[in-house]
């Protein structure tokens, strides 16, 4: 039996006496409040790469992980994008490797990421054989393994919400009764659900990054930036659907070029050795680092005047996401609430210490 | 007793909670204004250059799009070659079919036919001149090679997109190598034996074995006799795929720039390939090139990468191989990139931050220098070409004058008409920097010059270019109206009129010596311009501001029949709104009269005051019904936006609205309506009366708490909204001993909703 996260009211416990008088009342309250504060917080990652390594998880990543009391990994298996030559969508970036959730012992959700242009081009009567396809798919990447849910990671919009919803629902109707869907839910589609839709599914996943414009030269950090998070979250109160919260703790370097984002370096920190090479980096700020000479940079060709923007979530970011998060959690009648950090990866999980982890989780309970 | 007080203020603040929680804040979806209209005056027609040298340097996202073509150009090619090989007897129909789409059944019936003296061949095959070539001249080794390809085949082929990918037979695999190998060393003609080659090595590459591959190289190359053949290279990509996967980077990417150069059916295949990541792997690669042209190439693709800042490369390529064909492609898109930028950048609204465009102008002056060079030293394929960039880069610099200088002395420089056009075109857009205002009617000719010439009107970007020059010369000299008319239209201004912009225009309207361009914006029609539509928006933005008399003073100097394109009467009573639904009414009002009875109606109030309220009350329901909220919506609003009714709550009443510089305005100020019932139910003696403007300033207060920035209420959601009681004065009002018993009530509480559920509060 795993060690969860259980809510307790410790001041009600210190004051018995008061307790005993007030069971009455505290019996009816309880049962309010029970439908509102989420009483379960479940820790778990995301495992987004498109190689599963033969020798499984470094023992590093093994560590923090059992040390987190972590029992679930959403697993990205594949995508599926529009391909233009067959007129039909078609599997991409599948992860290699992967045999069973032997090599990682705890339970496994398999996750699909779908274009939006997928859903965009697809006609709706060809919505029951792509999704017939998928699960054969996902039966065939993880044969012989037993999964509680899926989750689908999707970029909807109005103009194609009505395929993929249609999708989910018909991928809900072809699952077991006790398999669990899910979908993730993008910051712009709960604050303007009203437009974007609410999808069909058992739980959504809110991924609580990518707040702003990757491509502006504004952004501070396109990644996570509470201010920006919180003028997204208006609306997740009355969200209608059970919610879960993905945070990120991944970091990238964002290269500008002419004020445009051309290229991705991930993953890169601030702290990285390489950036302290003062003859071709010149550091404008904590995050901002001006390129001097042409060269080579982690297998990218940099030019002159370009500005890498690293973007990671410091830990006091991550503390004040969840501060935002809190009360619109508790407020939510459910009761388990996954708590999924993306992604795993050694290099992200060594820029926090697992305590600090462990007390996002509990600062969230 | 306390503890029950405690229990009870727990259970009221577990409801509250629970009902706050039902109760969304209405969404604010903002659609950014988005001016930004891209162009470009640079043409890559202008180079004579082969198709795939022009697909490669797309954007990669485009790339995808080309690869049915490219797989159709590796069969071409394919198929020429063996046209060559026979003579071109046989048409290339006839190869295609033998080599690429006939079944090993009808080849084997083939090679029977030719080894036999019976002219047999199967019936498919018996018109297909290839075949018949291959009988007569007893091609069994061709025929063999044709069955030993089939036999490949089927190990090569892509893996299904979805489903179970079996994997390939490698055992089967490695026993067609042997018997290749085999048939490789009994074959005598070199141009099978490369066949043969080629489709072991494959076969090597797809069986994972790419130690096996570079073996195979090294073994069967040597033992052929040299030939100049596209299987060279397609044996040379296989190398490179082995080299990449087993970790020998720098040789495989010099192997796919050879492909790269001199395989354009490969071409492709090989700039996506091509994978430097370090510093040492490139000049591990530079190492081994033999040549300058092999060095020059390396540059080129390196450069070729869509968002690159490719000067210095250009300048190795440049001193590598002047005349290599990438380097006038690069010099193109180079100029592009810097034109998107800096393109009109003393006029045009700037596209791009500060800092960029100072490092754009930084870049341009050490690209303009290499670019002046290369072009005085006349070593690069097309000397004139770069002279006229070095021009054209000129005009970015603002320089239009000295640009104009130096397409003076490229003009003689070439014959070709493309360059030419393309000159002419630079020339145009530097003649359109150096405009000034027209003063006088020299001044006006030279604008006329400009916009009746052929290369003007042969871009359509020139239109939209002339404009934004126009547009900051007459914002400079004050011309506001001008200046907006030179990027927007009337709909624009109507949306949110700035009056200061409509007079100016009415001023330009009234102008006995209009200039050409002054009369081609304010012309409606051939013979009417559009004083009428000025006057119109003017009259209504008077009319929303509450400005009666002025806004008269504009409807009376249209003429009546223009006015009466819109009729309405908003002195109606209805109960429930609703913006859309026409009035079944005969007495009609346009503008003017709407104006002119709203005035007397007022006098006549101040002439009668026991009848005061009656009048009062009408003026009341026509500031309602001419709002936002009322069917008489067109009387002061020139497009009402549905959509404007879900940012309410904001308190503003300019949307913002994209391609739309001042927004749309939309009329939810009804404070005077409110004060006209308000006056109303104040004078008047009759309850029923009383109880109408009542009614009507509850529905004025409704629309302050929709506005209010405290609403909570989800517009849209099919629920009433929770009205704080600063905003149910007038229900309350209603609900009281002396309105609650008139017919209007009953009436009321029957057709509304809303007012039904205050009611029973």
């Amino acid at each position: 039996m795993p060690r969860l996260y259980r809510i307790r009211n410790t001041a009600f416990l210190r004051h018995r006496r008061l307790i005993r008088s007030l069971m009455l009342g505290m019996l009816l309250f309880l049962i309010q409040c029970a439908k509102q504060t989420p009483k379960t917080v479940l820790p778990a990652f995301y495992y987004w790469k498109t190689s599963f390594p033969s020798a499984g998880l470094s023992d590093y990543e093994k560590n923090v992980l059992n040390k987190l009391n972590n029992q679930k990994i959403y697993i990205k298996l594949f995508d599926v994008d529009w391909d233009e030559t067959t007129h039909f969508p078609k599997p991409v970036g599948e992860l290699m490797g992967y045999k069973s959730n032997d090599s990682l012992m705890r339970t496994i959700i398999p996750t699909i990421f779908i274009t939006n242009r997928t859903f965009l081009q697809i006609p709706q009567t060809a919505l029951d054989t792509l999704a017939t396809l998928i699960l054969q798919q996902i039966e065939l990447k993880i044969a012989h393994t037993h999964f509680k849910e899926i989750q689908f990671d999707c970029d909807w919009n109005e103009s194609s919400k009505t395929n993929y919803f249609e999708f989910l629902k018909i991928i809900h109707s072809k699952l077991n009764k006790n398999i669990q869907l899910s979908a993730t839910i993008r910051l712009h589609q709960i604050k303007f659900y009203e437009k974007t839709g609410v999808p069909p599914v058992d739980r959504g996943m809110l991924m609580c990054y990518n707040v702003s414009d990757l491509d502006s030269p504004q952004s501070v950090n396109s990644v996570s930036e509470p201010a920006a998070l919180k003028s997204y979250l208006k609306n997740a109160r009355a969200y209608p659907l059970a919610l879960d919260v993905a945070l990120p703790i991944f970091a990238w370097g964002v290269v500008l070029r002419n004020a445009q984002a051309v290229k991705l370096i991930h993953p890169l920190r601030s702290d990285d050795a390489d950036l302290n090479n003062n003859t071709v980096f010149a550091k404008k700020t904590n995050y901002n680092f001006e390129i001097l000479q042409n060269t080579y940079f982690k297998g990218h060709y940099l030019y002159k005047d370009d500005v890498i923007r690293i973007e990671e979530v410091p830990l006091q970011t991550l503390r004040e996401t969840t501060k935002l998060l809190k009360p619109l959690l508790e407020k939510r009648s459910q009761d388990t609430l996954t708590v999924a950090f993306f992604h795993l990866d050694s290099t992200n999980l060594k820029a926090y210490h697992y305590e600090d982890l462990q007390n996002i989780l509990f600062d969230l309970r | 007793m306390k503890i029950y007080k405690i229990f009870c203020l727990i259970c009221v603040n577990a409801i509250l909670s629970k009902t706050a929680q039902a109760v969304t804040p209405p969404t604010c979806m903002g659609d950014p204004s988005d001016t930004t209209r891209w162009y470009s005056f640079v043409s890559q027609n202008i180079l004579h250059l082969p198709a795939d040298m022009r697909s490669y340097l797309m954007d990669t996202r485009k790339l995808a799009d080309h690869y049915e073509s490219q797989m159709y150009r590796q069969e071409a090619d394919n198929i020429s070659e063996w046209q060559g090989r026979f003579c071109s007897i046989p048409d290339t129909a006839a190869i295609r079919y033998v080599v690429y789409q006939a079944g090993v059944d009808e080849l084997e019936d083939l090679r029977q036919a030719a080894m036999s003296k019976t002219p047999d061949i199967s019936f498919r095959l018996q018109e297909n001149r290839f075949a018949q070539v291959l009988k007569e001249n007893r091609c069994i080794e061709t025929i063999d090679y044709l069955l030993f390809a089939k036999d490949c085949e089927r190990h090569v082929l892509p893996q299904p997109n979805w489903g179970n990918r079996q994997s390939r037979d490698f055992a089967a695999m490695a026993a067609l190598i042997k018997r290749g190998r085999d048939e490789f060393r009994l074959t005598k003609s070199v141009f099978i034996k490369h066949r043969y080659a080629y489709q072991m090595i494959r076969l090597a590459h797809y069986s994972k074995d790419y130690a096996s591959v570079l073996a195979l190289c090294d073994e069967l190359m040597p033992r052929m006799e040299r030939i100049t053949s596209i299987i060279n290279y397609w044996i040379m990509g296989h190398k490179a795929g082995a080299l990449l996967q087993m970790g020998k980077r720098a040789e495989a990417a010099f192997q796919y720039s050879l492909v790269f150069r001199y395989c354009p059916s490969k071409r492709e295949s090989a700039y996506r390939s091509f994978d430097i990541k370090t510093e040492a792997e490139w000049k591990n690669c530079l190492n081994l090139c033999q040549n300058n042209e092999q060095r020059a190439t390396l540059y080129a693709m390196r450069a070729s990468s869509p968002a690159s800042r490719s000067l210095e490369d250009m300048k190795s390529l440049y001193q590598l191989e002047p005349k290599n064909i990438t380097l006038e492609l690069l010099l193109l898109r180079e100029t592009a990139k810097l034109e998107k930028i800096l393109l009109g950048k003393d006029f045009r609204l700037p596209r791009y931050p500060q800092a960029e465009r100072q490092k754009a102008a930084q870049y341009l002056l050490d690209f303009r220098d290499f670019v002046h060079k290369c072009g005085t030293e006349s070593t690069v394929k097309t000397p004139a070409l770069w002279q006229i960039i070095e021009g054209y880069l000129t005009v970015l610099a603002g320089d239009y004058y000295h640009a104009r200088v130096l397409f003076e002395k490229a003009r003689p420089l070439t014959n070709d008409p493309k360059v030419l056009e393309q000159l002419e075109t630079f020339d145009m857009a530097a003649r359109i920097g150096l405009m000034t205002l027209p003063k006088d009617a020299e001044g006006n000719t030279a604008w006329q010059e400009i916009r009746t010439s052929p290369y003007y009107n042969a871009h359509n970007a020139f239109e939209r270019f002339f404009r934004e020059k126009a547009g900051n010369l007459y914002r400079a000299a004050g011309m506001k109206g001008m200046s907006y008319f030179c990027d927007y239209g009337l709909e624009d201004l109507a949306l949110n009129p700035q009056s200061e912009l409509v007079d100016d225009m009415l001023a330009v309207c009234k102008k006995p010596n209009m200039s050409s361009f002054e009369r081609e914006l304010v012309m409606e029609t051939q013979r009417q311009n559009i004083e009428q539509d000025l006057l119109d928006i003017k009259g209504t933005d008077f009319l929303r501001k509450y400005q009666l008399e002025a806004a008269l003073q504009c409807f009376q100097q249209i003429p009546p029949a223009s006015l009466k394109q819109v009729m309405f009467n908003p002195f109606t009573e209805r109960i429930r709104d609703c913006v859309r639904c026409s009035v079944a009414d005969t007495l009609l009002y346009d503008k003017a009269q709407a104006v002119q009875k709203i005035l007397d109606l007022e006098f006549q109030a101040r002439a009668a005051p026991d009848e005061a309220a009656k009048y009062y009350y009408q003026i009341g329901l026509a500031y309602y019904n001419m709002s936002y909220f009322g069917h008489c919506y067109k009387a002061m609003d020139f497009f009402r936006s549905g959509a404007s009714w879900y940012s309410i709550h904001s308190g503003k009443d300019v949307f913002t609205k994209r391609g739309r510089p001042n927004g749309n305005r939309e009329n939810l100020d009804l404070s005077q309506a409110l004060k006209y019932f308000e006056w109303a139910r104040k004078t008047t003696r009759d309850p029923e009366l009383g109880a109408k403007a009542a009614f009507w300033g509850a529905k004025c207060d409704l629309v302050s708490f929709y506005r209010s920035p405290d609403n909570q209420y989800r517009i849209g959601s099919r629920t009433i909204p929770k009205i704080t009681s600063k905003y149910l004065r007038y229900y309350d009002l209603l609900n009281s001993g002396y309105y609650n018993k008139t017919e209007f009530y009953t009436q009321a509480v029957r057709e509304c909703k809303f007012f039904a559920y205050y009611s029973r509060r």
